[in-house]
């Protein structure tokens, strides 16, 4: 229980820490945060308002808590371009951006834990040396590069799957390029933890009283390994969303990624904001999930208490 | 475990291999380019030429050829990959050694304020941050440096804290030595092999973050060949043209997989002769 307090209250204090780096990046870093806030086509007096709104000539942690009000009040600005609220931008494509994280994830999940497991007890064999050499390629790879070369080979050249768009045919392509690179980062540290997990007294007691192999190997040791991978899960959400921007641009997809990139072309700072400030909100939420949900299946921390 | 001492060996010696040949290929460019890769040299405009000879990779819409930028590209890359991590490093082992060796407090602000940055999606911030600021060289070394130093800043954390547990250091502080020389002398030298790892891995990074904020048009300004650029600048003509993505593509996986290599090879030698506690 302490536990669970213990990190709740970390939390707290990094999404405060995420929001005052945000706001230092809008605000306090740019020479005119007025300007910044009504683009740059704004007469005087929308200035002159702004300015006064945002309380600019007031002492600037002053401005931290107004800042701080406004968010919480669902006010993450306005964009320049549309003229639309930016949180209100932001959720209509997050289902989009939802939907091909997901995709990804449970492509590369499959694909990395079952390449991991593979090869773990084969260590030094030929497959296993390839997956590894495989493995560190993948991650060298580009992903909007993938992308677009997944995009000339599938899609224009042999008409698998669209060019581009949204829908469930439309998703296959883009998830597989996201997921090739977390797929060779599961596949190795699951390959990693099951290597020290199988070297365990427990695993040579269980094999000693007769166990057959395969339980062995499913029941104990897999299912141990596979713990620390869900921590990985949270981190590796801010991993996934840089890999998003990239992905949905390279295929249209019509994501948090693409508004964000669409925003940067047009310099409309409010909504460039507004998007790195939710997806740095939505990492730490997608942390605390994670965490709890470790301590909730890793049986020792429990007992700890 | 012999078997996997020879693979990690031999990666390293590849690794090393392919990064001296990138070397190299990038100082001699202006040797090795056989046209200037700035101006058109072919009469392709609208219509790039596909790989034949003398367009050993063939040339692009604007009559340029690809060989010649790829092999100048490699110099940017390089420069904007050195610059950038050199700059990640200086911040991420000057955190790391204030975190590890002093503790306390520092220790507990400092890997905060790392938590912090880490929750932003690294290229995301990237993409503001580039776009708040006028774009040019200097500006993408700050903005990927700003990213990354946080990996590093951990690992060396972690590499100080295991060496404060060591006699030494209580020698050290024993025989009267002052922060400074404890530091410089006997931390330093000894989170040393971490610090080269760590090198070699974030190149392979910063090679990537650029390549992307290049394919957004946010990385070196035109005219310089950028790789990242010309891949985005190959998509109008992919269909017809498909050499101009796969190429500065094919470049940009050599050189992040010849410093992966590089770096994996590399932490197997420091871990084997026990670089962790």
């Amino acid at each position: 229980m302490t536990e669970l307090l213990r990190r709740g209250i970390w939390s707290i204090v990094i999404l405060l820490g995420v929001t005052a780096l945000a706001f230092g990046i809008a605000f306090v870093i740019p020479s005119d945060p007025a300007r910044t806030v009504a683009g740059p086509k704004a007469d005087p007096e929308t200035l002159a308002s702004v300015r006064r709104e945002l309380g600019l000539d007031e002492p600037v942690p002053v401005q931290y808590v107004r800042y701080l009000r406004r968010l919480l009040a669902g006010d993450f600005g306005r964009s320049y371009v549309t003229r639309q609220d930016v949180l209100e931008a932001i959720l209509e494509r997050l289902p989009a951006t939802a939907y091909l994280a997901m995709a990804s994830l449970i492509a590369a999940a499959l694909f990395g834990i079952g390449l991991g497991a593979l090869t773990a007890p084969r260590h030094g064999s030929p497959l296993d040396v390839l997956v590894l050499v495989g493995a560190l390629v993948a991650l060298s790879v580009p992903v909007f590069w993938v992308g677009m070369m997944l995009l000339y080979v599938f899609a224009f050249r042999l008409g698998w799957f669209p060019l581009g768009g949204y829908g469930a045919r439309n998703v296959v392509l883009p998830a597989a390029a996201l997921a090739l690179g977390q797929a060779a980062y599961y596949a190795r540290l699951l390959h990693a933890n099951l290597r020290a997990v199988l070297a365990e007294d427990y695993i040579r007691t269980a094999r000693a009283k007769g166990m057959a192999e395969w339980q062995v190997y499913g029941k104990h040791a897999l299912r141990n390994a596979l713990i620390p991978l869900t921590t990985v899960l949270g981190l590796d959400f801010a991993a996934l969303m840089s890999g998003v921007v990239l992905t949905e641009t390279v295929f249209n997809w019509p994501g948090l990624g693409r508004l964000a990139v669409d925003a940067v072309f047009n310099q409309d700072i409010p909504l460039i904001m507004g998007t790195v400030l939710f997806s740095a909100l939505l990492v730490v939420g997608a942390n605390v999930v994670v965490d709890f949900l470790y301590i909730l299946i890793d049986p020792r921390i429990r007992y700890r208490d | 475990m012999v078997a996997e001492q020879g693979v990690q060996r031999i990666l390293l010696f590849v690794g090393v291999a392919m990064v001296a040949i990138l070397i190299v290929v990038a100082i001699a460019a202006p040797w090795l380019a056989p046209f200037d890769p700035l101006r058109a040299v072919a009469d392709s405009f609208g219509e790039p030429f596909p790989p034949a000879p003398p367009y050993w990779l063939g040339t692009d819409e604007l009559g340029r050829d690809v060989l010649s930028r790829l092999l100048y590209g490699a110099r940017i890359s390089l420069l904007v990959a050195s610059v950038a991590t050199a700059l990640t490093l200086l911040i991420g082992v000057g955190v790391g050694v204030c975190a590890g060796l002093w503790g306390g407090w520092v220790d507990t602000v400092l890997m905060r304020v790392t938590d912090i940055v880490l929750a932003f999606p690294a290229l995301l911030l990237a993409i503001a941050l580039a776009a708040l600021f006028k774009p040019g060289l200097t500006t993408i070394f700050v903005v990927i440096a700003v990213v990354s130093w946080t990996g590093v800043a951990r690992t060396v954390r972690g590499e100080v804290l295991s060496l404060r547990e060591r006699d030494f250091v209580a020698a050290t502080r024993a025989l009267g030595a002052g922060q400074r020389r404890l530091i410089i002398y006997h931390v330093l030298p000894n989170v040393f092999p971490t610090i080269i790892v760590m090198g070699a891995l974030s190149i392979s990074t910063t090679v990537l973050l650029d390549a992307g904020l290049s394919y957004l048009g946010l990385g070196v300004p035109v005219p310089t060949p950028s790789w990242g650029r010309m891949i985005s600048e190959s998509q109008l003509y992919y269909r017809a043209a498909p050499w101009l993505m796969v190429f500065p593509g094919l470049a940009i996986v050599y050189t992040v997989a010849a410093f992966n290599f590089l770096g994996h090879g590399l932490l197997a030698q420091v871990t084997g002769r026990g670089g962790r506690a």
